[in-house]
């Protein structure tokens, strides 16, 4: 297809330049956006302990309905229990087990077997967490999720760890152990992980990763 | 000053980029992340060693996902290298933006045999330029090995 007379040397040298400038616009681009993976993995967990965070003001009293509570409170075990509320930040999330039993009448703490959560963020996200076993104490406010946690969000991040200990009250999250998270740009792996979602909530959180840690991003072609 | 052509630090930005660290640390009010701890960070043929490393990043007004990076503050033996040529001093700072890369705190430019030492060093990731800069006391000494052949 005849394009007419070869475009003039100067307007070539342009077109030169302005590509250079592009390619160089699009390496940074992809560099701009390393940091991606890191920290919705980062954002994720936290996401999970936003989920919780509607639970600090509230106790247990409210995680159970009035005749949940009754049979908790008589030290009987409650089947498939099922509750569901709304976090701070006006999220719907619903928690299911296979079964919960209290340790006593009144109790202190109350065993949920296969707990799951699922958390659907009012942008469309959803994502649940699972674990083996559960332990809710009371008066500390506390979930531990122990056995192959899984934390899995609608984008297809991935979160695991063999603890997570949730700290309604301090609205903090940690896990003792090893954590690792992968995500369409990467992964991230850490010896410990600890967060706390800060007065702002996730937008104030402040996280650590320690005992050796280890990120990695795949840039995406479209960079 | 003394332009050397730094071709080879025009790296494959599409490569997977790995950093491991003893701790990774993100304040999200503050919109950063430090790296720190015996830090390593590869991408391609490109390696960043230092002490510590902090990234600061813009927050999507839009949700609280995290947007791009700004800027790299590299701290405590930094050392930059390509495979052939590295660079080495007491402190980095990589800004995005304008894709520069400036070096400080006695830096040492290598490539094959010889040395340059200086103050400062200016890296243009744009077109692969490094340029010493030996203002205020520092002279700048530049070792130069004899070729053998």
């Amino acid at each position: 297809m005849a394009e007419g007379a070869p475009p003039p040397r100067d307007e070539r040298r342009a077109a030169r330049a302005l590509d250079r400038r592009q390619r160089s616009v699009r390496r940074h681009s992809v560099i701009v956006r390393w940091m991606k993976v890191l920290l919705p993995l980062a954002a994720l967990v936290l996401v999970g302990l936003i989920f919780l965070q509607g639970r600090d003001r509230g106790s247990v009293q409210d995680l159970f309905t009035a005749e949940e509570l009754a049979r908790l409170g008589a030290g009987l075990r409650l089947e498939q229990p099922r509750f569901a509320g709304v976090t701070e930040g006006g999220d719907p999330y619903v928690v299911t087990a296979d079964w919960a039993l209290p340790d006593k009448a009144m109790p202190e703490e109350i065993e949920l077997e296969n707990p799951k959560g699922e958390l659907n963020l009012r942008d469309g996200r959803q994502v649940t967490a699972t674990a083996l076993t559960g332990m809710m104490r009371r008066t500390a406010r506390t979930l531990t999720l122990t056995g192959d946690v899984l934390i899995l969000s609608s984008e297809g991040h991935r979160i695991e760890a063999d603890e997570l200990l949730i700290d309604f009250g301090n609205r903090r999250a940690s896990t003792p152990g090893p954590v690792h998270g992968t995500g369409p740009e990467g992964s991230i792996d850490a010896g410990r992980f600890h967060a706390e979602a800060g007065e702002g909530g996730l937008s104030q959180a402040h996280i650590w990763f320690e005992n050796r840690v280890r990120v990695l991003f795949i840039p995406s072609q479209d960079g | 000053q003394t332009e050397s052509p730094f071709g080879g630090f025009k790296h494959d930005s599409s490569a997977p980029i790995e950093i491991t660290s003893d701790s990774l640390e993100v304040q999200q009010a503050n919109n950063l992340a430090i790296f720190a701890g015996s830090v390593i960070a590869g991408q391609g043929t490109l390696r960043l060693t230092a002490d510590r490393v902090a990234v600061s990043y813009t927050q999507d007004k839009a949700d609280s996902e995290t947007g791009a990076i700004q800027n790299m503050r590299a701290d405590g033996n930094v050392f930059l290298s390509n495979g052939a040529e590295t660079a080495q001093g007491n402190w980095a700072e990589y800004d995005v933006a304008s894709g520069m890369v400036r070096m400080g705190g006695s830096v040492v430019l290598t490539q094959g045999g010889n040395a340059i030492s200086g103050e400062s060093l200016v890296i243009d990731l744009n077109v692969g330029t490094g340029k010493i800069e030996g203002q205020g006391s520092g002279r700048v000494k530049s070792v130069f090995t004899p070729s053998k052949n």
